[in-house]
């Protein structure tokens, strides 16, 4: 991470301890998304979730399998 | 095409980074002089089945309070605004990295715009997020 984008996350966590409290969202109904569409119970989400990870790890290996050619 | 820089953003006005409710807010100039607030909120998704994903929601703030993500604003400048969306969301994920954020959009047209940020700033954002795009059928 370069050293400019992690000074911009410590000046987040400094703002963070001197910005109050956000008042509490009103409580809308929930608007339907493209995920509550396919998703319908438990097993629809436990298989979407591992889909993610696998994926998720394939990405991950992919990425720093191209970190290690570039150097 | 959207050029995204995580060093240049709009200064933060306020921020909180909790689990349940993250909101950080910044003024954004328009291309008519004005600038307006801009929230960014993150809140776990609504989908009981779903835990461990949250939901990435960002608009001006209206004047009874709350977040407005279907209104068409004309920015000065759309790549600093995205810029600081990501800047935004990757402060929430670095505080709660076992967490996912989905940015899905409020409309078909801001989900294109997401989906091609990343795939237009893939290398660069590479370095900070793991970013999977989902189609739907």
């Amino acid at each position: 991470m370069e050293d400019q984008i992690r000074d911009k996350l410590a000046h987040l966590q400094d703002l963070v301890r001197k910005s109050p409290s956000p008042k509490a969202a009103s409580q809308k109904p929930a608007k339907p998304d493209s995920l509550s569409t396919v998703i319908k119970t438990k097993r629809d989400a436990d298989l979407f979730i591992a889909q993610l990870d696998a994926v998720v790890r394939l990405a991950r290996e992919e990425y720093m399998d191209l970190k290690g050619k570039e150097v | 095409m959207v050029k995204i820089d995580l060093g240049n953003t709009y200064e933060l006005m306020n921020a909180s980074l909790d689990r349940e409710h993250t909101q950080m807010e910044f003024l954004c100039p328009q291309t008519d002089g004005t600038a307006r607030i801009i929230r960014v909120e993150i809140k776990p998704h609504h989908d009981p089945f779903l835990t461990g994903v949250s939901n990435l929601a960002m608009g001006p703030v209206t004047e009874s309070g709350e977040l407005d993500d279907q209104i068409r604003l004309k920015h000065k400048d759309r790549a600093v605004v995205y810029s600081t969306l990501l800047f935004c969301m990757l402060g929430f994920l670095n505080q709660y990295p076992d967490l996912t954020v989905g940015l899905d959009g409020s409309d078909d047209l801001r989900a294109a715009i997401y989906h091609s940020i990343f795939l237009s700033n893939g290398n660069s954002l590479g370095d900070y997020f793991v970013s999977v795009g989902l189609t739907g059928t």
